[in-house]
């Protein structure tokens, strides 16, 4: 390593030090995410169903209502029909029951939307069973939990590979564009200073910074949900460097000649929102109709979730993420490519 | 030597060139026969550069600026020394962004200075400083000057130029239009003298007369504020004068009569077109 290479990489630590925004997106902000999500979808041992009820009397009524609020899985909501309506429309409630007064329930609900189907079934076979229905095979629920298969399991690899993207992409792109504006990249021409080492350094110290998201995140994820990588932390490790390493790539093609951090914000945006969603961060990219499930594998954001997921959820090492890790370093070299052709000092 | 201009002349165009940034459309520049093609690694390690509106890391201490610039360049570096140059020592572990405006600009200095460069290149470097920085950042660069470094200061403060230069090239819309000391350029392009006065009211009748008969005078005056000046042959602003004080008997307030100065040849150079546009 040359002086000017060690006093480079030296000083993308300070900066990152000295700058309290940057500190906060990158160990903050998934930390917040973390918590908030990983906290709203593991709270209680199953999931609990808001039901409206709307009161009625005689004794049918009060039959049906003991049944329900004998069942601590079900938070009743009592109120008239006009008020039932208003809560199913809001989400308050997953479905109404409305007593009739020939001594039938009817159960109202969103069609659409297959919670509320569960929520019926569970609910009509806790009324039938309250009134005498009996079941002829005898059956035991018996929850486990399977590791690497709760939703912050899911969540947690997806945030670490946007947190790589963003703080690459704000990181690295933001700093040349800022250095640009201000006539620095052009001072530094009128020096020996190699352009070799001026990118290596923008490397180097996006990996070091790497290293300390990756021991922020999964050490939070360690201690607070019990995560666990189940397969090879070397591959984990690989596929976080290959693809930290591309998304500097792309950091510095999307910044090659532009000199406004407003418009360099706008792009990285353009290009960070839709990955972000397409790419299945929060949630698994099932919902996606078939046809566009292989080309949104080709997404370098998709690659590097599904690579991390396969690693840390199905056990998986450097093998099976040959593909993840090829397609990314195709595309570290070919925004690399791009930003030594395009790129203005 | 001195590069002056009027804004957009061009100073900071051929500065440019000169480093390396700015490939020149025509012509070729050539450091004792050497290119920038064939020889930019050992050119770069002899001249010092300031650009015109750069900045540095904000978040860097003044130290730290010094030791980035230092290690691009091959040769051992005396910080502690280059920090006692500039008058530094007391600020070498502040921010640059907690620096005053005459600390910076030393400090930019400082960075065009690691590493003994022989050619110096400094882009107005006192632009926007108080009267104290800029007479600070002169007496650096005559040292400078007198160890033997060539300098070369762009800048449009005509006394800079007259105090620290040896000689001056004057610049404008591009072209190369004088060169020379200070010295010869005004006794070259200005053997003239300069007349100023200041009277109460300028009678309008006779000032019509005058801007007739004295025309080659270059004669500029405002009735209203009373004042007229005029350069040329010390003999013709003779006459002028006895026609002015005839004219305004008792309400002369102020007259000089002057040799030329820098300032005068400069404007005469440039400051036509200026009014052209
Ligand atoms: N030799 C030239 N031929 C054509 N255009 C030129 C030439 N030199 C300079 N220019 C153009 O003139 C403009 C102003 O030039 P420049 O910035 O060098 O002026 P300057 O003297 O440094 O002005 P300032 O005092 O404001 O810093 C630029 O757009 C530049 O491209
Ligand atoms: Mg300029």
């Amino acid at each position: 390593m040359s002086k000017a290479l060690v006093e480079m990489v030296k000083g993308r630590m300070r900066e990152f030090r000295r700058e309290p925004s940057a500190f906060f997106f990158v160990l903050f902000m998934p930390l917040v995410w973390m918590l908030i999500l990983g906290g709203a979808f593991s709270g209680g041992s199953h999931p609990r169903a808001a039901v409206g009820w709307i009161p009625s009397e005689g004794e049918f009524g009060a039959r049906v209502q003991q049944a329900l609020s004998s069942n601590p899985d079900f938070m009743l909501q009592r109120g008239d029909a006009a008020q039932q309506r208003k809560n199913l429309g809001k989400g308050a409630v997953d479905l109404f029951i409305e007593p009739t007064a020939d001594s039938r329930l009817l159960y109202h609900y969103d069609a659409q939307h297959p919670d509320a189907q569960h929520v019926r079934r569970w609910v009509d076979e806790t009324i039938q069973t309250a009134f005498g229905r009996s079941n002829p095979v005898i059956s035991e629920a018996r929850p486990e939990s399977v590791p690497g298969s709760r939703y912050i399991d899911f969540l947690l690899p997806g945030l670490l590979a946007f947190s790589l993207l963003t703080t690459s992409l704000f990181g690295t792109g933001m700093t040349l564009v800022l250095h640009r504006r201000e006539n620095l990249l052009r001072r530094f021409l009128t020096t020996p200073l190699r352009t070799h080492d001026y990118i290596l350094s923008h490397l180097i110290g996006r990996l070091l910074i790497m290293v300390l998201e990756l021991a922020v995140i999964l050490s939070a994820g360690f201690l607070f949900f019990g995560f666990r990588i189940q397969g090879s932390w070397v591959a984990f490790l690989g596929l976080c460097m290959i693809g930290t390493a591309s998304f500097t790539a792309i950091a510095i093609a999307a910044g090659a000649r532009m000199t406004q951090t407003s418009a360099y914000n706008s792009l990285v945006n353009l290009l960070t929102l839709p990955m972000m969603l397409l790419s299945g961060i929060w949630f698994s990219r099932s919902h996606f109709p078939a046809w566009s499930q292989d080309l949104l594998q080709l997404l370098p954001l998709t690659a590097l979730v599904d690579g991390l997921r396969h690693i840390a959820l199905e056990g998986e090492g450097w093998r099976d993420v040959q593909g993840q890790m090829g397609l990314l370093a195709l595309y570290g070299i070919l925004a690399f490519l791009w930003a030594r052709k395009r790129f203005r000092w | 030597m001195a590069l002056l201009g009027p804004n957009g002349a061009g100073k900071t165009t051929l500065i440019e060139m000169l480093v390396g940034l700015t490939p020149p459309d025509s012509g070729a520049i050539e450091y004792g026969g050497c290119s920038f093609f064939t020889h930019k690694a050992e050119i770069l390690e002899t001249i010092g550069v300031q650009l015109q509106e750069s900045t540095l890391y904000k978040k860097y201490t003044v130290r730290e600026t010094l030791q980035l610039f230092a290690s691009f360049y091959r040769g051992p570096t005396q910080e502690a020394a280059l920090l006692t140059r500039l008058n530094l020592q007391e600020k070498a572990d502040t921010r640059l962004e907690k620096l005053s405006g005459g600390q910076k600009q030393r400090l930019y200095l400082g960075c065009a200075l690691v590493h003994n460069p022989q050619l110096l290149f400094l882009d107005e470097p006192t632009a926007a400083l108080d009267p104290q920085s800029r007479r600070h950042l002169w007496e650096l660069i005559q040292s400078l000057k007198k160890e033997g470094r060539g300098v070369l200061l762009a800048t449009h403060y005509l006394d800079e130029a007259e105090f620290l230069a040896d000689r001056i090239l004057i610049l404008d819309q591009g072209h190369v239009i004088a060169t020379g000391t200070p010295r010869e350029l005004i006794s070259q392009h200005s053997r003239e003298s300069q007349l100023d006065v200041q009277v109460r009211h300028l009678d309008r009748e006779a000032w019509t007369r005058m801007q007739r008969e004295f025309a080659r005078l270059r004669l500029q005056g405002d009735l209203e504020a009373g004042w007229v000046s005029a350069a040329g042959e010390p003999a013709d602003l003779e006459v002028l004068l006895q026609q002015l004080l005839a004219h305004h008997k008792g309400t002369v307030q102020a007259v000089t009569m002057r040799q030329s100065r820098l300032e005068d040849v400069f404007l005469q150079l440039t400051g036509r077109k200026i009014r052209d546009e």
